[in-house]
């Protein structure tokens, strides 16, 4: 479960998210939708402990994560995390970036995703030899492959074609459903955010008036 | 994105530049073709000279492993304390980061006084106590010497590298991984050609000093080189020698150019967010955070420890007014002088065309060339019928100052003009009457903080200039530096303590400024890269 009580954040002097709670409970979708600039990335990464709030505090599985002052390293929350960006390691080839997040190095599983993502051609090359639909798919697949029980997913479909996207949207339900965590999901696409979750949240973007 | 800078018909302001450009070839790269023409002819009368002697490559070898162990152990507190120095994101520490930069152009036998100095005071307690005492000496004490003097250079070289590393790259790691395994294997790697390029300068730096070997009583290739020149006043001879080590360093710079071209020209910004290192790793860090403040407060307390009273300082200064006074204009001229040159060269190295790689790499090779053979090169270039007036006069060594730092001065300024937003010239090309009035009125104001910058730092390097100085200074003038460095080969005394310290004062006075036109600058322009990602430029 996460929870997001009163969180405030501050991006220097301005404003970013005032007075904000959430909460997320196990085996479930939520949606996020808003225009751009409105705080969608950064309410994930608050969650995933990239930014410290500036007022209230984020609890996962009821313990405390983030406060002012300090916050649980990323790594020790389980949290996948798609960017906007597809941020892949450029000195890593597709499968070690995949496999960069399984702990025992887990071959099997680096072999599973990349056929679910249609990437086993690409496995050994490096990001700047893919294309940019490619580049998510490894994303993706390298965000999914430690089954984290929460995933944070930042407009991951972006430059897909319709048939890819909903081959993608398929195993991302199938993975949440295996792990039976959370996933929250941030797009500016009706149609995938209806495929994923009735429960859908809008946030306005926030100004100081 | 490029900054325009073609002419669609030559303008006054076009001819000015190529007098810029031919005037900064002539003053930078005239001494070196003078000597590799004098060269060619002695070589052809006596071609013996070029094969190296058991005696001088058994010298360059051990001058590399000096070079090499400085430059390792170097790179190694440099990066330690970049680690921390780089988590330093906001308010007053973020500001303090790049403080240390100021002592980067203190001249490495200033160093070499405080540790000697502090070591033998040291000693002294030692042997009172029974124990055996220490001294530096020399391979160890010119090793250790040479790293505390490039220390600032490694640790600012190291955060660059750190800042260069995208931040979703770290942030991707971060949630998968602990830091420390974040740090070895995505921030090293990806660092990794810059770590290479930093290495390579602070190894280029150990190479080509003389100055705190000789102090130490150790030979290396670079002194032979001025110890050739002073025994057989020929020019050409100590070129001769000096071309292995000018092979080596050159190399070095032109594997490096890419790096440093990365280095110089992106800033990304890290992000906050408090990092999780393991204990072994903060001890280590805490380490090198010691002897880096060791560093500074050597310098420091050492200096003023030996100063004597106010009234001994008083007396020195009074007793080097005319060196005192003989610098400073010499070095005020240099920051000066060497600046439209610079600004031409700048101009010409952040074209993103061909001759924009051309004049990068003219621009940097001149850095591979160790301090001495400028001078000799002065005397060979000057040394003729031609301009029999100049030569033997006080234009001697603000000439040799200017082929040393107008290509410094032309890389801070490059890195200045790649952040003018283009617009702001575009935006003034809509309105404008005439070039010249665009220039006086948008590109000059625009430029003024980095032309600054490009003074003061060619200022703070120039007053501890010796290699160069050394061969060109006329007869009966001295600088502060000359004046120390003799000092300095008769022991430490009040003297050489005050003049070091004045120096020192000096030094960190114009890195200061320098700092403070660089930030200046910065908030000039509020972050032209968010402007440009908001709004998709
Ligand atoms: N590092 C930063 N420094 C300053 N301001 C920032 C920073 N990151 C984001 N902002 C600002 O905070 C606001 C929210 O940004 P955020 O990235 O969360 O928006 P978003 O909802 O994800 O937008 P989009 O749909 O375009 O991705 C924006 O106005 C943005 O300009
Ligand atoms: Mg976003």
């Amino acid at each position: 479960m996460i929870q997001i009580n009163d969180v405030t954040k501050y991006y220097r002097d301005v404003k970013v998210i005032e007075h904000f709670s959430l909460e997320v409970s196990d085996h479930t979708s939520l949606v996020v939708l808003g225009p751009s600039g409105c705080g969608k990335t950064t309410l994930l990464r608050l969650i995933a402990g990239l930014e410290i709030p500036d007022e209230g505090e984020i609890y996962i599985n009821g313990s405390l994560v983030s406060c002012p002052g300090w916050v649980l390293p990323p790594h020790r929350r389980s949290i996948g995390f798609v960017f906007q960006t597809s941020a892949l390691w450029p000195h890593m080839t597709v499968s070690q970036n995949i496999r960069f997040g399984l702990h025992s190095g887990n071959d099997g599983r680096v072999q599973e995703m990349l056929t679910r993502t249609g990437l086993m051609e690409l496995a050994n090359r490096y990001p700047s030899q893919i294309s940019g639909g490619q580049a998510r798919r490894v994303a993706l697949a390298r965000a999914l492959a430690p089954e984290p029980e929460y995933l944070l997913l930042d407009e991951p479909l972006t430059n897909l074609d319709p048939d890819l996207k909903q081959e993608m949207l398929t195993l991302i339900k199938e993975t949440v459903a295996n792990t039976g965590g959370s996933l929250i999901y941030v797009t500016h696409d009706a149609g995938e955010a209806n495929h994923i979750s009735e429960r859908i949240i809008e946030i306005k973007i926030y100004r100081d008036e | 994105m490029s900054i325009p800078y073609r002419y669609q018909h030559r303008s006054p302001g076009s001819y000015l530049h190529i007098f810029g450009l031919l005037a900064f070839t002539f003053i930078v790269f005239g001494p070196l073709l003078s000597l590799v023409v004098d060269s060619a002819g002695y070589l052809a009368s006596e071609p013996g000279q070029v094969i190296p002697t058991e005696r001088s490559s058994g010298l360059l070898f051990n001058s590399i492993a000096l070079a090499f162990c400085v430059a390792a152990g170097g790179m190694i507190l440099g990066v330690m304390i970049a680690s921390v120095l780089w988590r330093w994101q906001s308010g007053r520490k973020h500001s303090l980061r790049w403080f240390l930069l100021v002592f980067a152009p203190i001249p490495p036998y200033v160093h070499a006084l405080a540790w000697s100095t502090s070591m033998s005071y040291l000693s002294d307690i030692l042997v009172r106590f029974g124990l055996p005492g220490i001294s530096l000496q020399g391979w160890s004490g010119s090793w250790w010497v040479q790293l505390m003097a490039l220390l600032p250079i490694a640790v600012g070289l190291s955060l660059i590298g750190f800042e260069s590393v995208e931040v979703t790259m770290i942030e991707a790691a971060r949630l998968v991984r602990s830091d420390i395994q974040v740090l070895l294997r995505v921030i090293l790697p990806l660092m990794a050609p810059m770590l290479a390029a930093s290495t390579g300068i602070l190894f280029l730096l150990s190479l080509v000093d003389y100055s705190v070997p000789s102090l130490f009583g150790l030979n290396v290739y670079s002194l032979e080189i001025f110890a050739e020149y002073g025994a057989t006043n020929q020019p050409s001879s100590a070129f001769l020698l000096a071309l292995p080590e000018l092979f080596i360093t050159l190399a070095v710079i032109l594997l490096a150019r890419n790096a440093l071209k990365d280095a110089v020209q992106n800033q990304v910004r890290s992000r906050a967010g408090t990092y999780d290192w393991p204990l072994w790793f903060t001890w280590l860090q805490r380490f090198a955070i010691i002897v880096l403040f060791l560093q500074i407060s050597i310098l420091v307390l050492s200096l003023v420890s030996s100063v004597g009273t106010g009234k001994d300082l008083a007396l020195t200064i009074s007793m080097s007014r005319s060196e005192i006074s003989f610098t400073f204009w010499i070095c005020i001229a240099a920051s000066l002088i060497c600046l439209p040159f610079a600004l031409a060269a700048a101009h010409e190295m952040q074209r993103k065309d061909w001759r924009g790689t051309v004049w990068w790499v003219l621009v940097i090779s001149p850095l591979a060339v160790p301090a001495p053979l400028v001078g000799i090169g002065m005397v060979s270039l000057w040394n003729r019928p031609l301009w029999y007036e100049l030569y033997g006069t006080s234009a001697m060594p603000l000439l040799a100052l200017l082929a040393r730092f107008t290509p410094l001065a032309a890389i801070v300024l490059m890195t200045q003009l790649r952040r003018i937003d283009p617009l702001l010239l575009d935006a003034a090309q809509v309105f404008d009457t005439h070039p010249l009035r665009t220039w006086f009125q948008v590109r000059l104001p625009l430029m003024t903080p980095g032309l600054m910058a490009a003074a003061f730092i060619t200022f703070a390097l120039s007053i501890g200039e010796l290699g160069a100085t050394l061969i060109t200074v006329p007869p009966g003038r001295g600088t502060l530096t000359l004046k120390i460095y003799n000092y300095l080969h008769y022991g430490a005394s009040e003297q050489v303590a005050g003049l070091c310290l004045m120096m020192v004062a000096i030094t960190l006075l114009a890195g200061f400024l320098a700092m403070i036109m660089l930030r200046g600058w910065s908030r000039l322009m509020p972050d032209n890269r968010r402007i440009r990602e908001d709004t998709g430029i």
